[in-house]
């Protein structure tokens, strides 16, 4: 009888270690690689919607790749990477025959960087601005002055005029001097 | 009447028996767990599997996406420098003066009678100064009030104006500040 007890023990011992064994190698790890595969699964399905979202945005821009193309031509003809002082002369040479005037003076003098402060914002964030002041000069009369300012703010190079002097009137033929000192820009 | 039972399985039989009973509800409960372990891993594994086979293809269209998203890219570097440049256009734009508005309201609030001979405007300075001449005193008094109605300037006041005989005029200079 004692024989018999001791079996059912044994075998119920064999069985228990089994059974443990199973769960611990088996279940256990398989349950672990699952959780694994189910957390890099939706990982991977965010980082799929991510892009394919970003795909559609940008599929949506190379529809319009030619106009987005003449846009940074504009754009980098606005304010190029560098100084291109020449292209700037050539330019204004090229404005002033459009309305038959003749500049006097046309210089691009010393580029400057400074740290501006916007006074728009009240946040302490700066800019950095490359410049290069320039300074045109021009005898005519006052509606000519006018379309010289007029065609210096929609030049395809980005200026802002400094300071403006008109003086020295012609009496008889109704003409002025007229200067203009500004900065034309560039960079990054 | 009463009823009695007699027991008569002698107790070594009765204990072999009992044990006999233990012995076949811990197979059945051994028996059943296994089968349970069994069923419960391939559950998991098969869930697993399609995890995984899943995983695979969303990897796989991901790597797809990047791919045509790496093709693309030049284009959103072109938009970014767009956006860039045209921040920063917009950004010197704050600190300066849309010169052909300026003048259009300058020449609305000059009187007819009223002639401006030179004009100095220095916008780093923020400082305007002119000169010219009227027919009257009251012109120019007008041209000051209306230079300081204007939202550019402040502080226009005239400083000299003189009689001239032979032009039969007044002669001024004014000046102001940007605002």
């Amino acid at each position: 009888m004692k024989s018999t007890q001791t079996k059912i023990i044994i075998t119920s011992s064999v069985f228990t270690i089994i059974v443990g064994a199973l769960i611990f190698f088996g279940v256990y790890p398989e349950m672990t690689k699952y959780s694994d595969n189910k957390s890099k699964l939706s990982e991977t399905k965010a980082k799929v919607e991510e892009a394919e979202f970003k795909l559609s945005e940008l599929n949506k821009l190379n529809n319009k790749s030619a106009e987005i193309e003449e846009t940074k031509e504009f754009v980098t003809g606005l304010l190029p990477d560098d100084k291109s002082n020449s292209d700037f002369v050539v330019k204004a040479e090229a404005m002033s025959d459009g309305i038959s005037v003749i500049i006097n003076t046309l210089t691009t003098g010393t580029s400057t960087t400074s740290a501006n402060k916007s006074p728009a914002s009240s946040s302490e964030k700066k800019s950095v601005d490359n410049s290069v002041e320039f300074s045109i000069a021009t005898i005519s009369s006052y509606p000519t002055i006018l379309d010289i300012i007029g065609k210096l703010e929609s030049f395809p190079r980005f200026n802002i005029i400094d300071s403006l002097y008109i003086s020295g009137r012609d009496k008889d033929l109704n003409i002025f001097n007229f200067r203009a000192n500004g900065r034309i820009f560039y960079g990054k | 009447m009463a009823s009695s039972t007699i027991n008569l399985i002698p107790p070594i039989i009765k204990k072999k028996q009992q044990l006999k009973q233990i012995s076949g509800i811990l197979s059945v409960t051994f028996f059943t767990l296994l089968i349970m372990t069994a069923i419960i891993y391939t559950a998991i594994f098969l869930a697993n599997f399609y995890t995984q086979e899943e995983l695979v293809s969303a990897e796989n269209l991901l790597a797809e996406n990047e791919m045509k998203i790496k093709t693309l890219e030049p284009l959103e570097n072109d938009v970014n420098l767009i956006n860039s440049r045209l921040n920063k256009v917009a950004k010197l734009k704050e600190d300066s003066i849309v010169w052909t508005d300026f003048f259009e309201l300058f020449e609305n609030s000059t009187p007819t009678e009223l002639f401006i001979d030179s004009l100095a405007i220095d916008y780093k300075a923020k400082t305007i100064t002119m000169s010219g001449f009227s027919e009257s005193r009251r012109e120019i008094v007008k041209l000051e009030t209306k230079l300081n109605s204007m939202d550019f300037l402040s502080e226009v006041g005239f400083s000299s104006s003189s009689y001239n005989a032979d032009d039969f005029n007044y002669s001024f200079s004014m000046a102001g500040v940007f605002k």
